[in-house]
């Protein structure tokens, strides 16, 4: 009766519920704004970086946090003047210290490639963990910027990452990230097919075609080559390169590599010079007596690209527009830079014009600009490596919905003229966020204060204030309140600001602006408002997080780039009406014929007989093309296997294996499917000498972490041998992520072992914020593991049986079920959504949060790191103490059935696809098309390696990886997981008696271990 | 109604096929679903009772193992009498509650005009026809405490941490049976609409004159048993739905509940086959499934054959 009455009353509530939904909506605006942030800052792998703010960078420092921006520090020094003089030193002078892989090169070595030899002798070789200091001797008080002279050498093929210290001391928080990009250009190949004169004309690239004449596009290769940097922030929040202001006298400069290995050849103190306005430009242009060109206009096609900032900008196919160049109804012709894909800060184009007169000239673009609505893109210009005037430096791209064709011009609209010399001449353009750097700029220091504001009171309410209490903010928290004026005012300014710059008067781009500063205003003026309002205001700071990410992206698509006579007629942006009625027509019927879903297949090089094989594929239609490009570019171009690549949804491969109809190789299948199969005999052991596959077997295994082979692996129990039906593919584990700023707030250190994480909690607790520990077995298997534990154990037959009696099982699982009913941990909990506002600043989640968070949380960028998780202090046989912090792995398999005709081929396949190259192409693809967010977590460590991790990170994820352990798979081992977590259920909703739950339900799990092996042994 | 069986005398093959090819248009015409049906529904049906009698493990053959599913079933398996006990109470209480909301609801929406009927009808059919709408209920009574009901509870302090609505066992077999009357007003309903309609208005007056004094009595002695035939297609609907629950609970719980709390046969079923590869087992699970349904519809039908008596 007591339970239905229970019920009844819930039941009441949610009735009440619905007629309250507008004021508790917003409530789940904050859980579930997670999942509707789209990654859409790809090829921005800026990441995550090491952000002590002191000298000393080894691990006692982590806890002494302090963020210090840039825009801070230029306003405590804006009375001071830039520099005159240039202070110039090569970086094999002036050696302060340096660590012991930094050598100096000189054109004797070997090592150095034929073009960087140039300034060798008296260059420096840094690799990725380097460090080295340089001391300097300024004759002034002044603010200097940094230039160096680099050579980007080979690595992984991510923007090389420093950060500079000055005088030991970070000078401001941005500098720990400083970016030495690398250049990439986009190689034709020799097959590819011969342009025509009409199309040289236009200036078309030309491209490989497939068997269906469709464009494959060009790989990308990086241009080594020496470049002269001013140092500058990666955000694209500063137009201008970092100032440091030194006093006279001597001063150290210290690099530390954050990822990415460079050469260095000299470093410059100077001040760049200013540059001129349009109007000086043209009186200049005037006094060297240089005239209007007259030489016939030249075009360059967009996708026809000399070189480019980064690898994901590539030439990408429009067909919704009839007048795109080069045009196509049906068959893929690329013909564009998508904006999508050109828009981060930084990024920028380089086309090359071959000019028949030397003169002036204008600047003709065919673009795409229409995602800001009301608003302008920003884009810097470049004439043969300079930037010409100011002017040039924010050329405006404006809104509409089609393609429009402009010569560039001023902001004030009028059309701006440029010298090009008589050959070849350079254009590139470059993103920028122009006027609106500074006031993103604001808007991040506002609502970084903002969300130490929610932090603060947070610490008083707890996450559910009591509406009807009278907190007393104004005698306990004044400052923050202060604070939260300041800052609402400052955004109220910035609302008028982004007005008068854009023009835009409906609001669209400012709206979540006004809803954020009247919840300030109300809060601050009415203090006892503050308890009833925080839900909305933490929602509302949410939609300005995810307004900065939009902000911080100016995307711009082209479609081709012309250099004409001054005052020439403009194309028509599009078509007319009919021409392009009858574009769609064509359009329509194409889609009846065209075989869209084989795009990319090239005829395959193999001479003579080829080894077929059929490969299933259960994961998305991206990455699905992408395999299928490698296996077209690399595979098939280099052995005679042919692979019939499929897309199938998961749910057919099983119906289909019983029908006979499966295929050879199977990827991407979940960590106990290879068991299941095999126990049944639908897949191949791949440990066979009658495969040939003994020769490399043990080879391909060792690529991959011991723990990641343990769920493919099974031992017969009659026969002891063991075999290995599944290749891991991808793995992944839990780390333990946590928040610098506050952790340094609250004076905490990153916990080392359990008994630091419930001090941590604790703490935590008392300030009202909270430990995420998942409730899943991840978390058990990590106790169980680290105390010497095991899930299951052998009885005298030989047969797996639950391990879950022992007392050591018994006590991890109290000790994990305690995390929720003693220590006060969530159980459901959105944890980067949380994480992100600091109400839980410390937990266990899977590495790959990673990712996501460096996405979708841009105002915390820099403030959290992750850690190896939390373990038990253990004495080893040399009587040292370690940690041991294992953890729990697991991923996805590559499968080879038993219906295969040719196992050999299949498995040939399989040692291709998880090789380090393969797996590192497939994850850099994955990054550039879907994000950063998408980052891969391949299975093979010399991949992970080679993927954009920055060195600290990979470090860190390394050392966990090394200390993976996994759960095996045995006949009937689903029960385990599903009685531990009924038991865990139990305990966690009713408080049974942990120790209980868990034996009552031993007897069921081993009957059901026992029963399934017995089946399998009387086959 | 009723149809009495004549017997007529006995035909020889040739007479057979005489009256076949004499009537071979309507044979034709009922072709098509009867050679669906047979292959779709019939065929699977005899194969899987078949295969209840057999080891099968869906990658290799099956053995001939006799009564042994059964003897398992009934005499070793806990877990299905526990989906017996679950799937009984869902039956018993969501099948003839959401039958007889159907019914209700259908009756008030009779009486307004067309237009309004229209709007209405359209308004409590949707959540059956929208597929997944009952995942609402998911956001509903998330277990995190930015879950709507769980914030609201909180916030009003008559909880102190957030409940796990949907894997505690407490709440789990009330909120299920709550979200599936939400979604039960499907096919049966519009069919009692349709049924409603179809009454004369003429057999009211009738009924008027011979002394039928208030609604309930010309909804017993008139409506009713002039809709017999919605009411048969609509107890069978809701009673099939009723054992038909599976994915919808599924969708709310997960697979397996907790402590199987909501295990219906249907689960325990998707269990064996599904989960353990144990398809002979799954199959004997069915049958028996296809045999209590089978029984509960025929007394359904001979209680309803009572209705206006």
């Amino acid at each position: 009766m007591n339970r239905f009455l229970r019920c009844l009353a819930i039941l009441l509530a949610v009735c009440t519920l619905f007629s309250v939904m507008g004021t508790v909506g917003a409530v789940s605006d904050g859980s579930t704004s997670a999942s509707s942030v789209s990654s859409t800052t790809d090829g921005n792998t800026a990441g995550n970086t090491n952000t002590e703010g002191t000298a000393n960078s080894d691990d006692d420092s982590e806890t002494a946090f302090t963020k210090f921006k840039y825009s801070d520090y230029l306003k405590e020094y804006s009375n001071i003047q830039k520099t005159k003089n240039e202070i110039v030193w090569g970086a094999a002078q002036n050696i302060v210290s340096k660590s012991d892989d930094v050598k100096v090169v000189t054109d004797a070595d070997k090592d150095l490639p034929e073009d960087a030899k140039q300034y060798a002798g008296m260059t420096v070789s840094t690799t990725e963990s380097s460090k080295i200091e340089w001391s300097v001797t300024v004759p002034e008080d002044a603010l200097y910027t940094l230039n160096v002279l680099y050579y980007n050498v080979k690595g992984k093929d991510s923007d090389a990452e420093r950060a500079i210290y000055v005088d030991g001391k970070a000078p401001f928080t941005e500098a720990l990230a400083t970016v030495f990009p690398r250049v990439w250009k986009d190689v034709a190949s020799e097959e590819a097919k011969p342009l025509t004169d009409e199309e040289l004309k236009l200036g078309y690239a030309s491209f490989v075609r497939d068997v269906h004449d469709n464009d494959i596009r060009n790989e990308s290769n990086e241009i080594h080559r020496w470049t002269y940097l001013d140092c500058r922030d990666n955000s694209g929040l500063y137009e201008d390169p970092f100032v440091f202001y030194l006093t006279a006298g001597t001063h150290t400069i210290r690099f530390e590599s954050q990822r990415e290995p460079i050469y260095i050849n000299s470093l410059k103190l100077y001040t760049p010079e200013t540059l001129i306005s349009y109007a000086d430009l043209l009186k200049e242009y005037e006094s060297k007596g240089y005239k209007n060109g007259t030489a016939a206009s030249v075009r360059v096609q967009a996708e026809n690209l000399s070189s480019k900032s980064s690898a994901t900008i590539y030439a990408e196919y429009d067909r919704g527009s009839s007048k795109m160049q080069p045009y196509s109804f049906d068959v893929i012709r690329l013909n564009q830079i998508a904006s999508s894909k050109f828009t981060s800060p930084y990024q920028w184009v380089e086309w090359t014009f071959d000019v028949e007169e030397a003169g002036l000239y204008e600047i003709v673009t065919r673009f795409q600009q229409n995602t800001r609505d009301g608003a302008f893109c920003n884009r810097t210009l470049y004439i043969n490596g300079e930037v010409p005037c100011e002017e040039a430096k924010h050329v405006r791209f404006n809104y509409d919905d089609t393609w429009q064709v402009a010569a560039l011009a001023t902001p004030a609209g009028e059309t701006m003229k440029f010298y090009l010399n008589k050959g070849e001449n350079t254009v590139r353009l470059q993103v920028t966020l122009g006027e609106l750097s500074p006031i993103v700029d604001r808007v991040d220091t506002a609502i970084f204060n903002l969300n130490e504001c929610y932090r603060k009171i947070l610490m008083i309410t707890g996450s559910v204030p009591d509406t009807y209490r009278d907190y007393q903010f104004q005698k306990i928290i004044p400052d923050v309140l202060e604070l939260m004026e300041t800052s609402g005012e400052e955004l109220k300014k910035v609302i008028t600001d982004i007005r008068a710059l854009t023009g835009e008067k409906s609001g669209s781009f400012t709206s979540s602006f006004v809803t954020l500063t009247n919840d300030i205003d109300t809060m601050t003026k009415n203090p006892r408002q503050i308890a009833k309002r925080l839900s909305n205001f933490k929602a509302n700071l949410g939609t300005i997080s995810t307004w900065i990410l939009d902000a911080t992206s100016q995307p711009v698509g082209f479609d081709w780039i012309q250099v004409s006579p001054v005052d020439s007629e403009l194309e028509k942006p599009e078509n007319g009406f009919f021409k392009d009625m009858w574009h769609q027509v064509r359009m329509f019927i194409a889609s009846f014929y065209m075989d869209y879903d084989d795009v990319g297949r090239r005829p395959s090089k193999a001479q003579g007989k080829t080894r077929d094989i059929t490969v299933w594929v259960t994961t998305s239609l991206d990455q699905s093309q992408i395999l299928r490009r490698l296996i077209d570019n690399s595979l098939s171009q280099t052995s005679d296997l042919k692979v019939d690549l499929k897309l199938v949804s998961a749910a057919t491969v099983l119906p289909s294996i019983a029908a006979g109809m499966g295929p050879d190789v199977i990827l991407g299948v979940g960590n106990s499917e290879p068991i299941n199969y095999a126990i049944r005999g639908a897949v191949i052991n791949l440990d066979d000498r009658n495969l040939n596959t003994k020769e490399n077997f043990d080879d391909v295994m060792s690529r991959f972490a011991e723990a990641a082979i343990i769920p493919y692996k099974y031992q017969d129990p009659k026969t002891k041998v063991v075999s290995t039906y599944g290749v891991p593919e991808t793995y992944s584990f839990s780390m333990l992520f946590y928040r610098k700023d506050i952790l340094a707030e609250l004076e905490m250190k990153v916990p080392k072992t359990w008994q630091d994480v419930y001090d941590c909690i604790v703490k935590l607790n008392m300030n009202s914020m909270l430990f995420g520990v998942t409730a899943t077995m991840d978390t058990y298997a990590a106790l169980l593991y680290q105390q010497g534990g095991a899930f299951y154990e052998r009885n005298e037959q030989g047969l797996y049986e639950s391990a879950l009696d022992t007392p050591v099982a018994i006590k991890c699982f109290e000790q994990w079920t305690e995390f929720y009913s003693a220590y006060g941990s969530p159980i459901t909990f959105d944890f980067p959504n949380r994480f992100r506002t600091g109400e839980m600043p410390m937990g266990i989640a899977n590495y790959s949060t990673y990712n996501q968070l460096s996405v979708f949380a841009p105002e915390i960028k820099g403030l959290w790191g992750f850690e190896v998780l939390p373990g038990i202090e253990k004495v080893d046989e040399n009587g040292k103490t370690y940690i041991d912090s294992t953890t729990m792995g697991g991923g996805t398999a590559s499968v080879i059935l038993s219906s295969t005709k040719n196992a050999k081929a299949a498995w040939d396949f399989l040692d291709w696809w998880t090789s380090a190259d393969i797996q590192v192409a497939y994850g850099l693809e994955m990054e550039s098309i879907l994000g950063t967010a998408a980052r891969y977590a391949t299975a093979n460590k010399e991949a992970l390696a080679r993927l954009p991790w920055s060195t600290e990170d990979y470090n860190k994820i390394s050392e966990q990886w090394d200390k993976t352990s996994a759960l095996p798979e045995v006949p009937g081992s689903y029960m385990l997981s599903r009685y531990v977590n009924f038991a865990f259920l139990a305990v966690a909703n009713e408080g049974k008696d942990p120790g209980e739950e868990l034996l009552d339900y031993v007897v069921m799990i081993n009957d059901e271990l026992e029963r399934k092996q017995q089946e399998f042994i009387n086959q | 109604m009723k149809f009495k069986k004549e017997k007529g005398p006995k035909l020889t093959t040739r007479e057979v096929c005489t009256k076949i090819w004499n009537d071979r248009t309507a044979y034709l015409m009922s072709a098509p679903y009867v050679i669906l049906f047979t292959i779709f529904t019939v065929v699977p049906v005899v194969i899987s009772m078949f295969f209840s009698f057999t080891y099968f493990n869906m990658l290799e053959a099956p053995q001939f193992i006799g009564l042994e599913n059964y003897i398992r079933l009934f005499l070793k398996d806990d877990i299905f009498l526990i989906a017996i006990r679950n799937t009984v109470i869902l039956a018993a209480i969501t099948g003839p509650v959401g039958y007889l909301l159907c019914f209700f609801f259908a009756w008030g929406i009779n009486e307004f005009s067309p237009k309004i009927r229209a709007i209405i009808t359209l308004f409590f059919y949707a959540p059956s026809i929208s597929g997944n709408a009952f995942l609402i209920f998911t956001l509903l009574f998330n277990s995190d405490s930015y879950g709507l009901v769980n914030a609201y509870l909180l916030k009003l302090g008559l909880i102190s941490s957030p409940i796990l609505f949907f894997q505690d066992t407490k709440y789990m077999m009330p909120l299920v049976i709550v979200v599936i009357l939400w979604t039960s007003l499907g096919t049966s309903f519009l069919s009692f609409i349709a049924g409603f309609q179809g009454v004369d208005r003429s057999y009211y007056e009738a009924a008027a004159v011979d002394g039928v004094r208030n609604r309930w009595q010309e909804l017993w002695f008139v409506t009713l048993p002039l809709m017999k035939e919605s009411l048969m297609f609509s107890a069978i609907m809701s009673i099939t739905g009723a054992f038909n629950v599976g994915p919808t609970v599924t969708g709310l719980v997960g697979f397996p509940s907790n402590g199987y709390a909501v295990h219906t046969i249907m689960h325990h079923l998707e269990d064996y086959g599904g989960q353990r590869f144990e398809m002979g087992y799954a199959s004997a699970i069915a049958t028996v499934l296809f045999i209590v349904m089978i029984s509960v519809n025929v007394v359904i039908q001979k209680i309803i054959r009572k209705v206006g008596q």
